[in-house]
């Protein structure tokens, strides 16, 4: 202890011996109070007047860093920078690895180094290069000579020391246009940065040239002569476009930030868009006639057709079943319903609701007119195995979720595609045909419907029933008038025909009124 | 004694890095960064400046003295104390050095009494604004080689420092600072001269504003070190005896009003605060009703014992920073631009191609941009003012680094291994003179 104190003041320059032994300074009395058994030392710690904190503060130092090995010595070097001319020696700690008889790359060895700091000792010249010295990188600029300035250099508007000076700042900035065109600062001269960048550019194309023709120029001195290319008027059009968009109003932003996100969606839905008009094709697709039609001259030669056609049309609804993966669009529905027995048999069960899907507007009318398609129900009760097996496997739907999902059913089905109107069930009478355009147009209807769903078919192929019915009934009641008179003219002849004349007047008054209520 | 390759580890003590894996060498060097308002000092490698002292000094003028003709007094605890006859002066004016005697004794203060260090056996990094003019750069390379005989030197531009300190090599410098605001593009570390800006809408023009607010009001400007006793008050028509405290003497009104600066000091730190959106401030803050103010009213008590509430008011002076012609003094000369357009100027005088980059990044530093919300009014000045590219604002978070983001700079710096080729050496000024300077440094 004293040892240690005696060496402090040699240190600090303190005559031990005029100083006296320091006192050392007296232990604190403690008074602790014998605590009574039977009470835990928590408690006891709570009585008493003056509570101690809950804190326990402990009077002693912090414990001593643990180190894991020998203390790492470190020593101040001098070393100089090679990227560095003069001979400048800086100072850093370095450290001395124990083991290891290398030093690191700057290292002077210490050979010599006395021991007082200031001293600078500098041993044997066997100092290694300074690590970061490498990053002392300079970038090569085109050197030309007098001769090649006279030849090929010469520039009315530059000078030869404006050349120079130009060539000095791009060697000093290396080439940073932004600072170059900053610091230009040649008396008498006002030049942008495209001026600058045009003047060197075609320097060193003039240069290159001179050196090697353009013919000799291997591939890189090729390469880097047409990258020295410099449009200096197509430069300055684009900076100030650049200009422009930089000082654009807050409207203009916010519409090119719109065009930007619809572009982005476009491009997203491109490829989707793509595989669905593919598929869209394949589905026009017919199949071509190679061979001779012959063998299909006969009913059953179409029977046969018919079928084959129905089966490479089933395949190729069922790759894009496969391809489109479980997306089903709108056409692709009508594969997924029921087959067309089953159809049929469930649609008989729901005889009478409203027709609403594209089956009932051919299914009623059948119904309701003549029983032409009882042949086909009756064929379907002959499937009634193949049916139930189905109607295991599909979901019943309510007739809510019917109208719901869209979903129709079909008596049959024709292969290929079809427009909707195509197999409206319109009346065939030439009469109809004639006059049916005008009365459509007199009712604000058109001609082609431009909606034809199932529903609005349904509704058109009723109202052409009824014009027909009517422009039927009113043939018939200008046939009557047409009898009327014939008899009213021989009325006069004879008195017995009357009586059957009026009947056939009260006839056609009867069927003559529902024409005007419909109207 | 291989090195861990991951970063994210804090190698512990012991261990020694990797040598390029931070590119530091220390060479215990100095940084140096002197201010208008402080001279800030310390060692190469730290993050915060050891020392900060105050540019201005007391003097004691005195005819015999010939060199400084009187006494100086350097330091917080000397400029403070109340002195028959001193005076306070400042030897810099907008950053320059005017008076080279005065500022070698306070650099030479900082060095030698406040760190402790002999300058004669540290390299010494010195930064300068970017207006500082040849001759003064000569004249400090002099001074530092003549007088200090450091044994390498280095002139460095404090807006370059400050994109260092924010990590960026390519930036537009924002230094809201005490006497100035400066804009300056900084180009891979190279300052562009023709982009930059500066104006005195600054820390020191916010003073001269809320001393002209103050007195207007009627406030007595009486400092806390000349009062005795006070009594609180709120009617400013019927204000409570003031008794002051008698030296014996009348102090001179220059160290006066340096201590009125100092409850004005505290008033900008605590009361002031900028209106956050642009062209939006009440021209009449008195009309505006009580529900629209959308500020709180904040309360202060001047040093005298006088108790206000502050409400728009407060707003008045840092919005004179953006839209000068609201000040409540008006200005003498010409009304300068705002610091938004300011910062516009200075986008306008660069390339077309580096204006975006710019933009993208803006770093904002100095003591004055901690005023409460001023980044956020700044930002949308700017992004109001260039619609379509992205504004990105860099200000450092903490205090320290917001202030002396100048020095941490150069401490970076100063403590890379890379930089020590550039240190112009003693060797180099014996050669070529004062000149080097400007060939070395550019």
């Amino acid at each position: 202890m004293s040892g240690a104190v005696s060496d402090v003041r040699d240190v600090l320059g303190i005559d031990s011996t005029t100083l006296e032994p320091r006192q050392p300074p007296l232990k604190k009395q403690r008074t602790v109070e014998k605590r009574p058994d039977g009470i835990t030392r928590e408690l006891f710690a709570l009585l008493g007047e003056n509570a101690p904190p809950v804190a326990v503060v402990e009077h002693r130092f912090k414990d001593k860093p643990k180190f894991l090995g020998k203390v790492a010595s470190w020593r101040e070097q001098k070393f100089q920078n090679p990227a560095r001319k003069d001979e400048l020696e800086l100072g850093h700690w370095v450290r001395q690895d124990p083991g290891a008889a290398v030093t690191t790359a700057a290292d002077i060895p210490d050979e010599g180094t006395s021991g007082s700091a200031g001293e600078v000792v500098v041993g044997p010249k066997k100092q290694l290069e300074y690590q970061f010295s490498k990053f002392n990188i300079k970038i090569n600029i085109l050197e030309y000579s007098d001769a090649e300035y006279d030849t090929v250099l010469k520039d009315d508007d530059w000078s030869r020391a404006e050349t120079d000076y130009l060539f000095n700042l791009i060697q000093s900035y290396d080439l940073r246009w932004l600072v170059i065109a900053d610091r230009y600062e040649f008396p008498g001269k006002d030049r942008t940065m495209e001026d600058l960048k045009a003047r060197y550019y075609s320097v060193c194309r003039n240069v290159m040239e001179m050196r090697t023709p353009v013919t000799m120029m291997s591939a890189e001195e090729g390469a880097l002569y047409n990258a020295m290319h410099y449009n200096k008027e197509q430069e300055v059009e684009r900076k100030r476009i650049v200009h422009m968009q930089l000082y654009r109003t807050p409207a203009e932003v916010e519409h090119e930030q719109h065009l930007i996100a619809e572009l982005r969606r476009i491009h997203d839905s491109h490829s989707q868009l793509l595989e669905e008009r593919e598929e869209l094709f394949n589905r026009l697709d017919y199949p071509q006639s190679t061979g001779s039609i012959a063998a299909y001259q006969g009913s059953q030669g179409l029977a046969t057709l018919a079928q084959n056609i129905l089966n490479s049309d089933r395949n190729k609804k069922r790759k894009s079943i496969a391809a489109a993966s479980g997306q089903p669009t709108a056409s692709e529905k009508d594969d997924s319903k029921p087959t067309p027995a089953a159809a049929s048999s469930s649609a008989a069960a729901n005889a009478g609701s409203p027709t609403i899907s594209r089956q009932g507007s051919i299914a009623e009318p059948s119904r309701t007119h003549g029983h032409q398609r009882t042949d086909s129900t009756a064929s379907a009760t002959a499937s009634t195995p193949l049916k139930d097996k189905n109607k295991s496997n599909i979901k019943q739907l309510s007739k809510a979720e019917e109208v719901q999902y869209n979903l129709s059913h079909h008596d049959k089905l024709q292969p290929g595609v079809f427009f909707r109107t195509m197999k409206m069930n319109l009346p065939k009478a030439n009469s109809f045909l004639n006059k049916s355009p005008a009365i459509m147009a007199e009712l604000n209807i058109p001609q082609i419907l431009s909606m034809p769903t199932s529903k609005t078919c349904a509704k058109y192929e009723l109202l052409a029933k009824e014009i027909a019915a009517l422009m039927d009934l009113r043939k018939q009641v200008e046939k009557v008038d047409q009898e009327t008179k014939v008899f009213k003219a021989q009325e006069a002849a004879g008195e017995n025909r009357t009586k059957r004349s009026a009947s056939v007047m009260s006839d056609a008054s009867r069927s003559s009124k529902r024409p005007k209520k419909e109207k | 004694m291989a090195s861990t390759p991951q970063m994210s580890q804090v190698l512990p003590s012991t261990t020694k890095p990797a040598e390029l894996e931070y590119g530091g060498d220390e060479i215990s060097a100095l940084v140096l960064d002197p201010g208008t308002n402080t001279t800030r000092c310390g060692f190469a490698g730290e993050d915060t400046p050891k020392t900060c002292v105050p540019t201005s000094y007391g003097i004691i003028p005195d005819p015999e003295e010939t060199k400084f003709l009187g006494k100086l007094k350097i330091g917080d605890n000397a400029i403070h104390s109340v002195i028959d006859g001193m005076e306070i002066r400042n030897p810099m004016h907008e950053g320059i050095v005017e008076n080279w005697d005065v500022t070698t004794e306070i650099w030479r203060h900082c060095i030698e009494y406040r760190l402790s260090s002999r300058v004669e056996e540290h390299p010494l990094l010195v930064t300068e604004p970017i207006w500082n003019p040849l001759k003064k750069r000569e004249k400090t390379t002099e001074i530092v080689f003549e007088d200090f005989n450091v044994p390498a030197y280095f002139l460095v531009k404090s807006a370059v420092c400050e994109s260092f300190a924010n990590t960026k090599g390519t930036a537009l410098v924002v230094n809201v600072g005490h006497t100035y605001t400066s804009v300056t593009p900084v180009i891979d570390g190279i300052p562009l001269k023709k982009g930059s800006e500066r104006t005195p809408l600054a820390g020191q023009h916010l003073t001269t504003q809320l001393r002209h607010q103050f007195s207007d009001l009627g406030i007595r400007m009486a400092p806390w070190l000349m009062i005795k006793t006070k009594a609180p008050y709120t009617d400013l028509t019927n204000p409570t005896p003031l008794r002051t405290r008698d030296y014996g003497f009348q102090p001179h009104q220059s160290f006066l009003e340096l201590q009125q600066d100092r409850f004005i000091h505290e008033f900008k730190e605590c009361i002031s605060e900028t209106w956050p959106k642009p062209k939006t401030f009440p021209t009449d803050i008195n009309s505006v009703p009580e529900s629209n103010r959308l500020l709180q009213d904040k309360a202060y008590e001047f040093p005298d014992g006088y108790q206000r509430r502050f409400g728009l008011d407060r707003c008045l002076a840092p919005e004179s920073l953006f839209n000068p012609s609201v000040s409540p003094k008006p200005f003498t000369g010409e009304t300068p631009k705002g610091i938004a357009e300011m910062i516009k100027d200075s986008i306008d005088h660069i390339d077309a191609d580096a204006r975006v980059t710019m933009l993208n990044n803006i770093v904002v530093v100095g003591g004055t941009s901690l005023l409460y919300r001023f980044n956020e009014r700044l930002n949308e000045e700017l992004m109001a003012m260039f619609p379509g590219p992205r504004v990105k604002i860099y200000s450092p978070g903490q205090i320290p680094e917001r202030k002396y983001s100048a020095w941490l700079g150069g401490s970076i710096l100063a403590s890379l291994g890379a930089f020590h080729q550039l240190w112009i050496s003693k060797q180099e000024y014996d050669e070529i003179g004062a000149n080097i300077i400007e060939r070395r440094a550019k």
